[in-house]
């Protein structure tokens, strides 16, 4: 094995599309129409890895009916994934879209997730401890569930970095904060979907974005990316700041599963040898690649080295 | 239909417990993931066992059982509740099948096929050249493959 992916909160995605959608009726759905795939970013995460041929084993808790459907739908992934859960009581997060084409509507129903016992976290970090000498590299990636403290992040690491893995996170603020605490990741990629906070301040201008980022470097990380306006993002090193941007359009409608992508190709390209900007350029050029198209299936190996010369890497300090 | 091997018919699952968890814990994640039995591994998550709810149960019943040729010569099913009670929070590890039996991905079927009759397993553990878990290998996924299969007659 590869890769040990966590994904502390998965999820069931339900998509159901109903043109006409209408409250208070009864909305008949075709088969073809409701579509139901694994979710959670570490889940999207090792799924692409699977599909790029990295053998991958995904870890975190499953529980309830909405869990073992999840398990059974990740089967159908292929051999190279290899699921390796703590199961408990609660039921798995159901995320449930109702989208209407007719009348350009999307209705989301999320449910709230399960809650972590301490017991449970603990055989998940037994587990976690045993399953990580197997693996060459970690990624974290994704919300924490009611239970688990933000500091989780922090404490994998410093189990993971007792055996001298490169670990990789994708998180939002409160995550990262917390977790940094405790032990520092080889690459930080911040989760910025829902606020753009970093450190606990909400950035705005360029500037800031690359203090923010020097920041992290300074503190211990070796790679930082940190995403601007969407589309592009700041990069640091030891070495510098860099400002990455497609050149050419890109189609917001098709960004879902750009992020998940990006992290998936930065693992991808580290364990083909690659290091630091490098490894930030394929990400990004995986991400951008991604976005020629709506999906989830992440963009083709040549499309991707294609797509390393439609972006602008620009030194910014 | 020999040359169909373990890797194409396992399931790509490591589910394991640690040799000093409680029995009682170990019930809750057979109930709770709808497996019948799961691999006992050491901190190099290497198979050393294998415990199953005919395990379990058999730690409940009377060594006499055995010889018995019915439970109605039991005298209640009280013996069996406290038992079980009795064993809840001592560890799996002294339940378990040791060694378990394992097989490997190279393995054919034809090969489990003798293993599941002969002991009559349910589940077997698949795992490495260095004993390191890498999934479980069900009757039913054996018999789903083999129904999938083409005849081989003659080698053609």
């Amino acid at each position: 094995m590869k890769v040990l992916a966590v994904c502390l909160n998965p999820a069931l995605d339900r998509e159901f599309v109903i043109n006409g959608f209408t409250l208070n009726k009864l909305n008949i759905v075709p088969n073809e129409l409701n579509r139901m795939t694994p979710g959670g970013k570490g889940v999207n995460v090792a799924v692409i890895l699977s599909k790029y041929n990295v053998p991958t084993i995904l870890t975190g808790f499953v529980g309830g009916y909405v869990g073992n459907v999840l398990v059974s739908e990740l089967r159908k992934v292929g051999p190279l994934l290899t699921t390796s859960f703590v199961h408990i009581r609660d039921e798995t997060r159901e995320n449930i879209a109702i989208e209407d084409t007719l009348n350009h509507t999307l209705t989301e129903i999320n449910s709230e997730g399960p809650f972590i016992s301490r017991e449970a976290y603990e055989l998940f970090l037994k587990r976690f401890e045993v399953l990580v000498q197997k693996v060459k590299a970690v990624v974290i990636s994704g919300s924490v569930p009611r239970g688990v403290p933000f500091s989780s992040y922090g404490e994998l690491t410093s189990i993971a970095k007792k055996y001298g893995k490169t670990v990789f996170w994708e998180a939002r603020d409160e995550i990262i904060t917390e977790s940094i605490k405790i032990a520092f990741p080889d690459v930080i990629k911040y989760d910025m979907r829902r606020s753009e906070k970093i450190l606990g301040s909400y950035l705005e201008h360029e500037e800031e974005y690359v203090s923010a980022a020097k920041e992290f470097i300074k503190r211990g990380a070796k790679l930082v990316i940190l995403s601007y306006r969407t589309i592009f993002d700041f990069v640091a090193t030891a070495e510098g700041v860099w400002k990455f941007s497609p050149k050419f359009e890109i189609e917001h409608s098709f960004l879902l599963g750009a992020g998940d992508t990006f992290v998936s190709a930065m693992i991808l390209s580290h364990l083909e040898g690659k290091c630091c900007l490098d490894i930030a350029r394929y990400g990004y050029a995986a991400a951008v690649a991604k976005t020629k198209y709506l999906g989830k299936e992440p963009p083709k190996r040549e499309d991707i080295d294609k797509t390393l010369e439609l972006i602008m890497v620009e030194r910014v300090e | 239909m020999n040359r169909v091997t373990v890797a194409e018919m396992m399931t790509y699952d490591m589910t394991f417990v640690f040799e000093n968890e409680t029995v009682e814990s170990v019930i809750e994640l057979l109930d709770m993931s709808s497996i019948s039995g799961v691999p006992v591994v050491d901190s190099d998550l290497k198979v050393i066992g294998f415990i199953s709810e005919d395990d379990i149960i058999r730690a409940c019943l009377p060594s006499y059982f055995n010889l018995l040729q019915s439970a109605a010569f039991l005298p209640d099913t009280n013996l069996f509740i406290s038992n079980l009670k009795k064993i809840s929070k001592d560890p799996i590890g002294k339940y378990a099948t040791k060694p378990a039996i394992t097989v490997k991905p190279t393995d054919t079927l034809l090969h489990v096929a003798d293993l599941i009759m002969r002991k009559g397993f349910k589940v077997l553990p698949v795992v490495d050249d260095n004993g390191v878990l890498l999934g479980v290998l069900t009757r039913l996924s054996v018999i789903k493959t083999a129904m999938k299969r083409d005849l081989v007659v003659n080698g053609q």
